[in-house]
């Protein structure tokens, strides 16, 4: 996640799985649904 | 550049009204723009304008004494307000723009300029693309606390997107389970596939019984019908050659003969049962294979109607009756001892015992069979040496005839012939009374078996009268199994196969009901076209699951979390442990939004803030109480923390009455400005000081 931004910090320290942080992380960038979904079906399990 | 201008008319009843317009400050000022001035110098109006611009009345993150001002400037009833502000970005475009043109009305226009296109900005689309900040730093070590309101309303916001994304992902599940899916497809064509086997065999089933039912009845009926006409026929005769033979006349009821008639009826009815029960035994024993007894001959010789003649049985019978029961034991003795009714037992046996557990989805060790394919295959073997079972079963059912005969015999001797015979004795009309005795039975007799045989005729009719020379025979071909069937044993059979008929007739209904339903949705699902993320469905299903999750924590958990820490009576110690890691999450994000803070003549670098302690600590591990920081200096952090947004939206800031900020503590705040000026993320930073004299300096440039 980006350092930079503290709100991403905040939620870094707060959630628990790298899913649920991704999510946000696209969020907080203003993704769109659609990028979100498309981004999160790349993803690898973790 | 910022370009204003605007005409505030102030209206007061009974007086005349007053005109404002921007005089003491220019119409035009750099996007980061530090003013200093006197009470009235219009330097507050210009900040509240701007704020109203772009819907700060509206905007529930700014204090309400700032909003109540902006509410004010728009009341038509005290002010006529018009306006208008452009606002060009760093590369000097013109980028906002904003007019109130009618003073009779409250509606501002406000336009957005991308790449030159201009476009009409509503309250939500502006706060998508900007973030207005309209501050007072008073109180500025309480206003830090108060940080943890824009934490509320970020988790409260993304609560709502991550909600939003949760109902899109749903609705693209649903349309994926109604798409065509390739797995959905060949689970119903495996379906279908089983539901044509299951109903070819049910089809298969049903012809054998069929044919098997057909065959039987025919065999039945034909036989029965023939047996009872055939008898009713000789009853008949026998009755017409009595009632002949017989000059019939009333018997005189005497109190004597009436007497005798009382237990003379007693007696026929004792007799007529005891008959039934010889032709059993009779129809018994012959339906055994080992049938060579010369003592059935003579059992069967007996006539049980010459009793009401003679009034008592045949010497020979018990002796006959003790034979038959003895030749029954041994032949029960006799057939235990063959192989194949052990053999037949231990399938028996072992059938009841697999059939327990024929829900078990296992191969029987040694057989490579399911239990259900084995119990089918030790019920064929079973039904192979059945006949065995079936032949001791019905020795030990003739037994049971044999005592019950003895029973109703001795009964006879006790209760009905001795008197008979005393009461005879005394009747005159003896010969008139044996005749009618005799006439009275086989009237009853005739009567029987012509319902027996009209019953049979009647089913006879109805299988389409066959020739019975044609008919199969029982115990031949398919009715092998049926050769040593009683009548009544027959019926029950005829009557079962009707119930398999009619059960697999209602299994082939609900079989090709399923075959409908099946072919019907399986032409549904090859007409749809495939969803593009039909592949991707168990990796939705989970993503669902963490919108789910991540909805439930941003809009609950972590909100309960914000507002107890948000509470000023809180108990160090009664704190939880996931409260206190939320606690430091805040108190590290709250150090990375004031960054850098000045405490006396020093900068230091912001590790985190703890509320609770209400202490800044520093990343050298320097702590600085609130109670030690001096006003300006933690304005100046106050607003730094404003400033270090985040999301990418575009800044808009305004800050009043920073009066107790000296130069130093207003530096770290410009070069904030400046850095996201130039990176695009800034489009307007006015900072106004209260001063005896009005000045204006541009900070675009250090």
């Amino acid at each position: 996640m980006n350092d930079e931004n503290p709100i991403l910090v905040l939620f870094e320290s707060l959630l628990k799985t790298d899913a649920e942080k991704r999510i946000l992380e696209l969020i907080i960038n203003e993704k769109s649904k659609e990028e979100i979904i498309e981004d999160f079906l790349k993803i690898k399990e973790k | 550049m910022i370009s204003y201008d605007y005409r505030i008319e102030r209206l007061d009843k009974g007086r005349k009204s007053e005109i404002f317009v921007p005089g003491k400050l220019p119409k035009k000022i750099d996007n980061i723009t530090y003013i200093e001035g006197p009470n009235s110098s219009g330097k507050s109006t210009l900040l509240n304008l701007i704020a109203l611009a772009f819907f700060g009345h509206r905007n529930e993150e700014i204090v309400n004494a700032l909003r109540k001002k902006m509410i004010h400037l728009l009341n038509s009833q005290r002010n006529r307000l018009t306006f208008k502000i452009e606002i060009n970005d760093k590369n000097n475009n013109l980028a906002l723009l904003a007019e109130k043109d009618n003073p009779e009305k409250n509606e501002v226009s406000l336009f957005d300029y991308v790449n030159g296109k201009k476009e009409r900005l509503s309250l939500e689309s502006f706060e998508k693309k900007y973030n207005l900040i309209y501050d007072i730093p008073q109180n500025p070590t309480e206003r830090i606390k108060l940080l943890t309101q824009e934490i509320k309303e970020i988790q409260r916001r993304y609560g709502d997107i991550i909600s939003d994304l949760k109902d899109y992902i749903r609705h693209i599940l649903r349309e994926i389970e109604s798409s065509r899916d390739p797995n959905k497809i060949k689970k119903l064509k495996n379906s279908l596939k089983d539901y044509k086997k299951n109903h070819n065999e049910l089809q298969r089933d049903l012809k054998h019984n069929k044919e098997l039912l057909e065959k039987l009845e025919r065999a039945t009926y034909c036989k029965y019908y023939l047996k009872y006409k055939e008898e009713n026929s000789k009853n008949y005769n026998q009755l017409i050659s009595m009632q002949s033979k017989s000059k019939l006349e009333k018997v005189r009821k005497t109190r004597g003969s009436k007497e005798f008639d009382q237990f003379n009826r007693g007696l026929l009815k004792e007799l007529k049962y005891l008959k039934e029960l010889q032709e059993n035994i009779l129809s018994s024993f012959y339906s055994l294979p080992k049938k060579e007894l010369d003592i059935l001959s003579i059992f069967q010789k007996i006539n049980l109607d010459e009793v009401t003649e003679f009034l008592e049985f045949p010497k020979n019978l018990n002796a006959i009756m003790n034979k038959i029961e003895k030749k029954c034991v041994e032949l029960i003795d006799d057939s235990k001892k063959e192989d194949y009714y052990q053999k037949a037992m231990f399938y028996k046996e072992l059938i009841t015992v697999l059939e327990r557990y024929n829900s078990l989805k296992i191969d029987v060790p040694g057989t490579a069979k399911s239990i259900n394919d084995l119990i089918g295959d030790l019920k064929k073997e079973l039904n192979e040496n059945e006949y065995l079972l079936r032949y001791i079963e019905n020795t030990k059912k003739l037994m049971e005839l044999i005592k019950s005969f003895s029973q109703v015999k001795q009964s006879i001797e006790v209760h009905y012939l001795p008197d008979l015979k005393e009461l005879r004795k005394e009747n005159k009309n003896n010969n008139e009374t044996i005749t009618y005795q005799k006439i009275s039975l086989l009237q009853e007799k005739h009567k029987e078996t012509k319902e027996k045989k009209d019953l049979y005729y009647e089913r006879y009719m109805k299988i389409g009268e066959p020739d019975p020379k044609k008919v199969l025979k029982l115990g031949d071909g398919i009715l092998n199994k049926y050769l040593n069937f009683s009548e009544e044993e027959l019926l029950s059979e005829i009557s079962k196969i009707n119930s398999d008929i009619s059960r697999i007739n209602e299994e082939i209904t609900t079989c090709n009901l399923k075959k409908d339903l099946t072919t019907n949705e399986l032409n549904i699902l090859e007409n749809q076209k495939p969803h593009k993320y039909t592949k991707y469905q168990e990796k939705l299903n989970k993503l669902f699951e963490v919108t789910e999750e991540l909805t439930s924590k941003l809009k609950n958990e972590f909100n309960k979390n914000i507002e107890y820490l948000e509470d000023s009576n809180i108990n160090p110690e009664e704190i939880n442990e996931n409260q206190k890691k939320y606690n430091w999450a805040v108190f590290r994000y709250l150090g990375k939004r004031i960054e850098f803070y000045r405490h006396i003549k020093d900068y230091y670098e912001v590790d985190y803030i703890n509320l609770i302690d209400e202490v800044l600590v520093t990343k050298n591990g320097k702590k600085i109480y609130f109670s030690e920081m001096g006003t300006g200096q933690s304005q100046s952090a106050y607003l730094l923390g404003k400033l270090n947004t985040s999301d990418n939206r575009i800044i808009i800031a305004l800050f009043d009455e920073v009066a107790m900020m000296d130069d130093q503590s207003l530096k770290p705040l410009f070069d904030k400005c400046r850095e996201l000026y130039n990176n695009g993320k800034l489009l307007v930073g006015i900072i106004v000081q209260k001063a005896n004299k009005i000045k204006i300096e541009s900070k675009i440039k250090d």
